[in-house]
């Protein structure tokens, strides 16, 4: 029977593992560990608080006028924020990262499957296209300095930015709570400067670009803008003192201030032509400024996009530990940053590119952790608490794949990827529905008809792997 | 009373005077405002502002702390939020767009240095007398 691997309450591990590969990657978080919501929220803001944002801000003023830009960022914000809270609460309940739930939904091999998909690969290109972002924006701030090249600037961005991550969590919230409420400020402040600088509001209401993209487009742009980050927010959220607390922060995060930013970017876009909001801090003064400005935003982004591909990688790989692991991948993501600001410059559409690509893969693994842990497991499994729908520890048993999850998340995926190419409503959302429906009824029928969906055995050892 | 008793009623009353301290150099950089540019002074009302805000809560909620913890964990949020703002001044007062005089927002850096200066220490002993970690 495919419900015999499934972990239950009773089924969970007598001993609790030692915490063998740092910030308990592979264990379940202890309370000492827990943070406050205020906490959690300033992570999250930190990895909104990012350069990269204004740029993606900046292509939905080439779609839409500023009242059309605020509807169409609050609608794929709204998404993104219910899509968030149940997955960054899954995190609140369970108190493991999201490798460890998925290796719940998707069995052990294919938990590695999808954290290749979601967060190992992907987070480190990602790392390597904010680092050599960094090095752009300090090009642009200081033109003539050497220290200041894209490939330079990339360098010792990358150093620092691995550095934080190489103290972990800890110092990930502390970096955060510094650098979130004066970076937010700031580009307040900078929106404002550049509004009065062209024309004040009356000129920013009156711009419009030459022609209106279709709604579902700016909607599609603005969910896939941060799908990887909110299938990866349990990995931040089980740090939550309340099982709640994550999925909250979430939610108002992406709601009030994702919004934010990019109607910030998008206007700055209507009104000048482009977001670089660095650059406008330097044409008035603010040179140092402009480049702790960057070097904040780069740092607090960055920082977590390699400790939540070391989560990935030292739990797929189950060796090493998050110094050994953040240096090899923060080593890795630096070189690529340098080696392609060497070679291209300021081009990278072949990272972007690919990120794209595995962007469509990604929410249907979200949708999948969902169905299983909001609707399967209570409502089928009959699992009503939600602090046990998930056991973990030493000797805990776990299938090897579970089927119908990996089928969904590829379906899911392919079906996102083909509703972009042929423009069918808005692609993000195809896809977590094509993935969540695949799921439930393949695993709900099955079960019924009792029939195995689930491969294979694979019981938890002391270290968690 | 025994020792770690007097300690958190020393470092209560120490902390809701730095927040005091805090709220009143942020209204004076406000107030410095009210001397230079219009520019100048929305920038100062929104830094010192959002500063302001936090001090007065932060100074609510050490006031009404019922224990160590609760008086270790407002104390460390309102201190970051205030030493993050405090940065705010020094990267962004002098910028010649503003075109204050200098008396204006030297006014700003004297409370943005006092308010870094005075975080930092208490950060350190807030972490040191009750056990908060600073990623509270």
């Amino acid at each position: 029977m495919g419900e015999e691997a499934v972990a239950k309450p009773g089924e969970k591990g007598e001993a609790v593992p030692k915490d063998v590969f740092g910030d308990s990657a592979l264990t379940v978080l202890p309370k000492t560990e827990l943070r406050s919501t205020l906490n959690v929220f300033f992570v999250y803001m930190g990895v909104l608080a990012v350069m990269a944002a204004f740029w993606a801000g900046s292509a939905l003023a080439t779609m839409y006028n500023v009242t059309t830009m605020l509807w169409v960022t609050l609608a794929g914000n709204l998404i993104l924020g219910v899509f968030g809270f149940f997955i960054a609460t899954i995190g609140g309940y369970t108190r493991v990262t999201t490798y460890m739930i998925t290796r719940q939904c998707f069995g052990k091999a294919g938990s590695v499957i999808a954290n290749l998909m979601v967060s190992a690969l992907p987070l480190v290109i990602w790392f390597a296209v904010e680092t050599w972002f960094f090095g752009l924006v300090a090009s642009t701030i200081y033109p003539d300095a050497w220290w200041a090249s894209i490939a330079v600037a990339s360098l010792w961005g990358g150093i620092l930015m691995t550095l934080v991550s190489y103290f972990g969590y800890k110092a990930i919230s502390a970096i955060s709570y510094i650098t979130v409420p004066i970076w937010f400020v700031l580009a307040a402040v900078i929106f404002a400067v550049v509004v009065d600088q062209s024309g004040g509001l009356p000129a920013l209401l009156a711009a419009a670009p030459a022609s209106f993209a279709p709604i579902s487009a700016g909607i599609t742009f603005t969910v896939g803008l941060y799908a990887a980050g909110c299938v990866t927010s349990s990995d931040v959220g089980r740090y939550g003192e309340k099982p709640w607390s994550a999925g909250v922060a979430w939610a108002v995060q992406v709601v009030v201030f994702m919004t934010m930013i990019l109607m910030i970017a998008g206007s700055l876009t209507l009104l000048t032509g482009n977001a670089n909001v660095a650059g406008a801090m330097a044409s008035i003064g603010m040179g140092l400024g402009a480049l702790f400005f960057a070097l904040f935003a780069q740092i607090s982004t960055n920082d977590v996009n390699l400790w939540g591909s070391y989560l990935s990688w030292v739990s797929i790989v189950g060796r090493g530990n998050r110094g050994r692991w953040t240096l090899i991948i923060g080593a890795v993501g630096t070189i690529l940053a340098y080696l392609w600001a060497t070679a291209a410059g300021g081009s990278l559409n072949m990272f972007i590119y690919f990120g794209g690509l595995l962007g469509n893969f990604i929410p249907p693994v979200g949708a999948v952790m969902i169905a299983d842990f909001w609707v399967f497991r209570p409502y089928f499994l009959g699992l009503k608490d939600r602090t046990k729908r998930y056991g973990y520890g030493t000797g805990t048993k776990y299938s090897m794949v579970n089927v119908p999850a990996l089928l969904a998340m590829f379906v899911g995926g392919l079906a996102a990827y083909y509703t972009s190419q042929v423009n069918f409503f808005v692609p993000v959302l195809n896809g977590i529905f094509v993935a969540f429906v695949i799921y439930l009824g393949l695993v709900v029928l099955l079960r019924k008809a009792g029939v195995s969906y689930e491969w294979g055995t694979w019981t938890e050892k002391e270290t968690g792997f | 009373m025994n020792t770690m008793e007097e300690e958190t009623s020393g470092l209560r009353k120490d902390v809701t005077r730095v927040f005091l301290l805090l709220l009143v150099a942020n209204l004076a950089a406000i107030a410095a405002g009210l001397l230079g540019t219009t520019r100048t002074l929305y920038l100062f009302v929104t830094i010192g502002g959002v500063a302001a805000f936090m001090s007065a809560v932060s100074y609510g909620r050490t006031k009404g702390a019922k224990d160590k913890k609760q008086l270790g964990r407002a104390a460390m949020q309102g201190l970051w939020v205030n030493c993050s703002m405090a940065l705010g001044y020094f990267l962004t007062a002098p910028a010649p767009y503003f075109s204050s005089p200098a008396i204006v927002w030297g006014v700003a850096l004297v409370a943005g240095g006092v308010a870094i200066v005075a975080s930092v220490y208490f950060l350190f002993r807030v972490h040191r007398t009750t056990g908060v970690p600073f990623s509270v």
